[in-house]
């Protein structure tokens, strides 16, 4: 288990998320939620980033 | 229940009421009233001023500029842009093109912005005009994505879908590859708060379903980036497929977010109507924390957090707009809600870890905002953590640190460490180097 980063229960428990329904393709870390009616910005070639 | 941060991360602003279109979805709820005037006044300018000082003494990390219109009043604004931008607020901006310009992409990179979340109702022009009520809308919104790539912003292209124009997904999103978007939305209809007669807009049940589905055929098709911009219970999924693409969003309210309305209001999110405050009276501080009922379990239906089993963790209950709009309250059930547990799993990777022996360094744009519990790091709406006091304390002198440096400040074994340091490059808040 990671030291130091803290669950927030802001959104989702994200690392719940993985046990048993693991695929191939985008970490378990990158899908919390972007606000409704925004598109996500988190690409390395991205805005504002 | 939810963890109430000192701030949101993320502010919806509304710089104005005023649109250069009349859409017959549209969420804002004073859209009946009376039309408002572009320009700004003298009293409106004084909110807007009061506005930007919130964001800034709260700390917030991201502002969406929204509406109304936004660009109709941006050059009003840019003072209190200017202000965000040099304090290191991300923005981004949602507008339907149809007052871009080449001048108007040169302020927007002023600021910083590089994103823009664009409306096109249909690629049929007739239907897209009707539904904007308003003659040459569709051929106002094309011309701006063209004059928005061209000038290299990144363009995302969202198509909010009813019955009206549910038969055109599919040719839309092909128009929006074709324009030069990097991503193609399709968000259902939501009956607006002020809106007695909605019928003839909703989409059904499966006419959902088919709208992801469509989304998945406009991806495989194109290649383009493809969303959904709400929060939809899990149990509305109808297949592993859909829900583990569209079924990543929570409903962020209160929770990481909130709108300041064009007139100070500050609101949970943009659908919602009531506020808890103005920014010019009470201000953000106060208008958050009296936003606690959104974030303990007060607002989820029973049926979510007692029989279903995949609240918090997997599923956020639904939108309570969407319940409050149907005459079921704000605690009522999302009307796309089966009050089901979901037939449908949402397949997430795990992490990936990073080789032991790495060294990495903080990435020089994260940005640092203290709170009760330590600090959140924020690199984007979609890529922060919060972590305690020693770590920042580690990453934040911008120091190489290896596996070894966080297993000896924590005293923990080096498997765990670079878990740490994995999820933080995954997040990009450190760099490998």
């Amino acid at each position: 288990m990671a030291v130091g980063i803290l669950r927030l229960q802001t959104t989702r428990v994200c690392e719940d998320n993985c046990d048993g329904e693991d695929i191939d393709g985008v970490p378990c870390v990158d899908v919390e939620d972007p606000p409704c009616y925004e598109m996500c910005q988190d690409s390395d070639d991205g805005p504002n980033d | 229940m939810y963890t109430r941060l000192s701030a949101p991360l993320d502010v919806q602003w509304e710089l104005t009421p005023w649109c250069t279109y009349n859409c017959v979805h549209c969420y804002n709820y004073w859209r009946r009233d009376e039309r408002p005037m572009r320009v700004l006044t003298e009293d409106q300018l004084v909110v807007r001023r009061k506005t930007a000082k919130e964001l800034l003494e709260n700390k917030v990390f991201h502002v969406t500029l929204t509406g109304g219109e936004p660009l109709g009043v941006i050059e009003q604004v840019m003072p209190e842009l200017r202000q965000l931008a040099s304090a290191g607020i991300q923005m981004s901006i949602n507008t339907n093109l149809a007052l871009m310009t080449t001048e108007m992409g040169k302020l927007l990179k002023e600021l910083g912005i590089r994103s823009i979340l664009t409306s096109l109702m249909s690629a049929d022009e007739i239907l897209n005009d009707e539904i904007a009520q308003q003659r040459g809308a569709f051929r106002r919104t094309i011309e701006g994505i063209k004059v928005a790539v061209s000038m290299g912003l990144r363009v995302s292209v969202n198509m909010v879908v009813s019955q009206k124009n549910f038969d055109t997904i599919y040719d839309t999103g092909k128009l929006a590859y074709s324009l030069g978007a990097k991503a193609f939305c399709a968000t259902k209809v939501s009956k607006p708060s002020n809106c007695e007669d909605f019928t003839g807009f909703p989409l059904s049940r499966e006419q959902l379903g088919s709208m992801f589905h469509e989304l998945i055929r406009i991806r495989k098709a194109f290649g383009i980036e493809v969303a959904s911009l709400e929060h939809y219970p899990a149990c509305v999924f109808p297949n592993t497929e859909t829900r583990t693409m569209f079924g990543n969003r929570n409903c962020s309210a209160a929770k990481t977010s909130c709108t300041i309305g064009f007139d100070g209001n500050i609101r949970p999110c943009s659908h919602a109507p009531m506020s808890y405050g103005n920014v010019a009276e009470q201000g953000l501080s106060v208008a958050w924390i009296g936003m606690d009922a959104w974030r303990d379990d007060s607002l989820v239906p029973s049926v979510c957090k007692l029989t279903c089993g995949e609240y918090p963790g997997k599923c956020g209950g639904g939108c309570r707009i969407e319940s409050l709009n149907v005459h079921q309250g704000v605690g009522g059930s999302d009307p796309y809600s089966l009050e089901a547990a979901p037939a449908a799993k949402r397949a997430v990777a795990k992490l990936k870890l990073l080789d032991p022996a790495v060294i990495v360094q903080l990435q020089p744009k994260v940005r640092f905002r203290k709170e009760n519990f330590g600090f959140i790091a924020y690199r984007s709406s979609t890529n922060w953590v919060a972590m305690d006091s020693t770590l920042y304390g580690i990453v934040v002198p911008s120091k190489p640190v290896s596996v070894t440096d966080v297993a000896t400040a924590y005293q923990s074994s080096e498997d765990d460490a670079l878990e740490t340091l994995s999820i933080l490059s995954a997040k990009g808040i450190v760099q490998i180097i």
